[in-house]
C-alpha cells in the first residue's frame, strides 16, 4: 500500500492557468485563476476559475508553495 | 475654460488624518497592532482590554490612544474607546488611507536626509533618493523576480491613487460616446478599469512596459470588466502606437518626462487617434504655496515634475485639435484635465 490518498476524481477538471491572484475575503482567501487571450498584439485576461479557500487551507497552501519554490531555487527537488 | 467640481470627492477625507508625522505614525501603529480592526469588529473596548489583546503595556496603549484622540481617530467615554464617526467615514477609503500612510512613510527619509540636495539640484537628489530608486522604470523591462517585486510595489501606490483620481475625472469628462480607449502609460489598467466600469460599452487597452502589463493583467483579472481590457507591451520612445482608438489618454504619465519626450508622445498619440476622437490628459498641477500636510510629502519631492497645462494646450492647438478644454479638479492638490478633439478630415 503506497499511502497515497484515494481521490474521487469524478468531478475533477484539469485546466491550465497563466495567471493566479489572491484576494482577501471577509472569512476566506479567494484565488483567481486566469488564462491569457491574445488579439491584435494585445493580451487580455479571462477568469477561468475562482476558488474560495478557508484560512486554514490557505495557510497550508502557502506552506506548500514556499517549500516548492525554495526547493526549486535550490536545485529542483520536489517536496 | 476652467471648472471646479465639488461632488464625489469624499475620499479626500483621508487626508485630514495624515496632517503631521506624529498623526500618521500613530495611525500606522494602530493599524499594525490591529487596534483599528479590533474596534471595527467589536465596536469598543477598554484601555486595559485593548492593551492586553494587542500586546502593548498599558502605558504604551495610553500614549497611543492619546495621540489617536488628538487626531480624532478615537474618542473615549468613561474608559470605553471607540472610533470616531469621522474616522469610520474615512475607513470607507481604507485602501487609499493605508497607501498614503505607506507612501509618505517611504519617502520621509528622503525628505529628512536629502531635502537640501533637492533644493540645490534635482538630478543629484534623484540619484540619492529611495523614491526614484523605487520608480525606476528600467526595472519594468526584464522579467526577473526582483524587478517584478519592485514594479509591483510602486504599481500598488499608483493604482490606488488612480482608483480615486480616475473617478473624479469621470465626473468631469463624459466618455459615453467613446467605444475604444487607449491609455498610454496606463499602469495596472486601473484608469481603464474605472472608465469601463462607468461606461459598459467602452473597451480599453493599456500601453505600457512589459512587467507593468504582466502585473496589470493580474490586477484586472478578478474584475467583471476584465474581458473588455487588454494590455499592449511596448516602449513609447521607440514604438508606433496602433490605430483604431477614439479616446487616447495620458494619466499622470507625461510629467515623468522632459519636454521633448512629452511633445513626441503627444504627437504619436495624435497620429494614432481616430479622426473625431478625443485626447485626454490628466496631470497633477503645480503644488499650491503654503505648508503641505504629511500626505503631500511624496508630491512635494516630485515638485519639479508638475506643470501648468499651457504647453499641452498649445501643442494640441498646433496639431489642429478642436474644442481644446482645460478643467481643474481640486483633489489633494489641483489636477488639470485637458481634452481636445481631433478634427474629422
Amino acid at each position: 500500500m503506497s499511502g497515497a490518498p484515494n481521490f474521487d476524481m469524478a468531478n475533477a477538471r484539469s485546466t491550465i492557468a497563466d495567471l493566479a491572484t489572491a484576494t482577501p475575503g471577509e472569512h476566506d482567501v479567494v484565488l483567481n485563476f486566469g488564462a491569457l487571450q491574445a488579439a491584435d498584439g494585445a493580451v487580455s485576461a479571462a477568469l477561468v476559475k475562482r476558488i474560495s479557500l478557508s484560512p486554514r487551507a490557505a495557510r497550508r497552501l502557502q506552506t506548500v508553495l514556499q517549500q516548492l519554490i525554495a526547493d526549486a531555487e535550490q536545485g529542483g527537488s520536489r517536496p | 475654460m476652467t471648472d471646479t467640481p465639488g461632488e464625489n470627492l469624499e475620499f479626500l477625507v483621508v487626508d485630514g488624518f495624515l496632517t503631521t508625522f506624529v498623526d500618521a505614525r500613530s495611525l500606522k501603529t494602530a493599524f499594525e497592532l490591529g487596534l483599528i480592526d479590533r474596534l471595527v469588529e467589536h465596536g469598543s473596548g477598554s484601555v486595559e482590554a485593548l492593551a492586553r489583546m494587542l500586546g502593548a503595556d498599558q502605558q504604551g496603549m495610553r500614549l497611543l490612544l492619546d495621540l489617536l484622540t488628538a487626531n480624532d481617530v478615537v474618542r473615549e467615554a468613561r474608559g470605553d474607546v471607540r472610533l470616531t464617526d469621522r474616522f469610520k467615514n474615512a475607513l470607507r477609503y481604507r485602501d487609499l488611507l493605508e497607501i498614503k500612510l505607506d507612501y509618505a512613510g517611504f519617502v520621509i527619509g528622503d525628505f529628512a536626509d536629502h531635502f537640501t540636495t533637492l533644493i540645490q539640484n534635482g538630478d543629484t537628489f534623484q540619484s540619492r533618493a529611495r523614491l526614484f530608486a523605487l520608480f525606476d522604470y528600467r526595472r519594468a523591462l526584464e522579467p526577473r523576480f526582483d524587478n517584478y517585486v519592485n514594479t509591483r510595489t510602486w504599481m500598488r501606490i499608483t493604482s490606488t491613487l488612480t482608483r480615486y483620481e480616475a473617478q473624479a475625472c469621470l465626473d468631469l469628462f463624459d466618455a459615453s460616446a467613446h467605444r475604444r480607449m487607449l491609455d498610454i502609460g496606463g499602469n495596472s489598467g486601473e484608469m481603464v478599469l474605472q472608465f469601463c466600469r462607468r461606461h459598459p460599452d467602452l473597451r480599453g487597452t493599456v500601453f505600457d512596459l512589459p512587467l507593468v502589463c504582466d502585473i496589470g493583467l493580474e490586477h484586472v483579472l478578478a474584475q467583471p470588466e476584465a474581458p473588455r481590457i487588454s494590455f499592449l507591451k511596448g516602449d513609447l520612445c521607440a514604438d508606433t502606437l496602433p490605430g483604431g482608438f477614439d479616446l487616447i489618454s495620458f494619466k499622470s504619465m507625461l510629467h515623468d518626462w522632459p519636454t521633448r519626450y512629452r511633445t513626441m508622445f503627444i504627437e504619436k498619440a495624435a497620429r494614432a487617434l481616430e479622426p473625431g476622437g478625443t485626447m485626454l490628459i490628466l496631470e497633477r498641477g503645480a503644488l499650491p504655496a503654503g505648508r503641505p500636510p504629511l500626505a503631500m510629502l511624496p508630491n512635494l519631492l516630485f515638485f519639479r515634475s508638475y506643470h501648468a497645462p499651457a504647453d499641452y494646450i498649445a501643442q494640441l492647438q498646433a496639431l489642429g485639435f478642436e474644442d481644446v478644454r482645460q478643467q481643474t479638479l481640486e483633489l489633494d492638490s489641483p489636477f488639470h484635465l485637458t481634452t481636445a478633439r481631433k478634427p474629422v478630415r
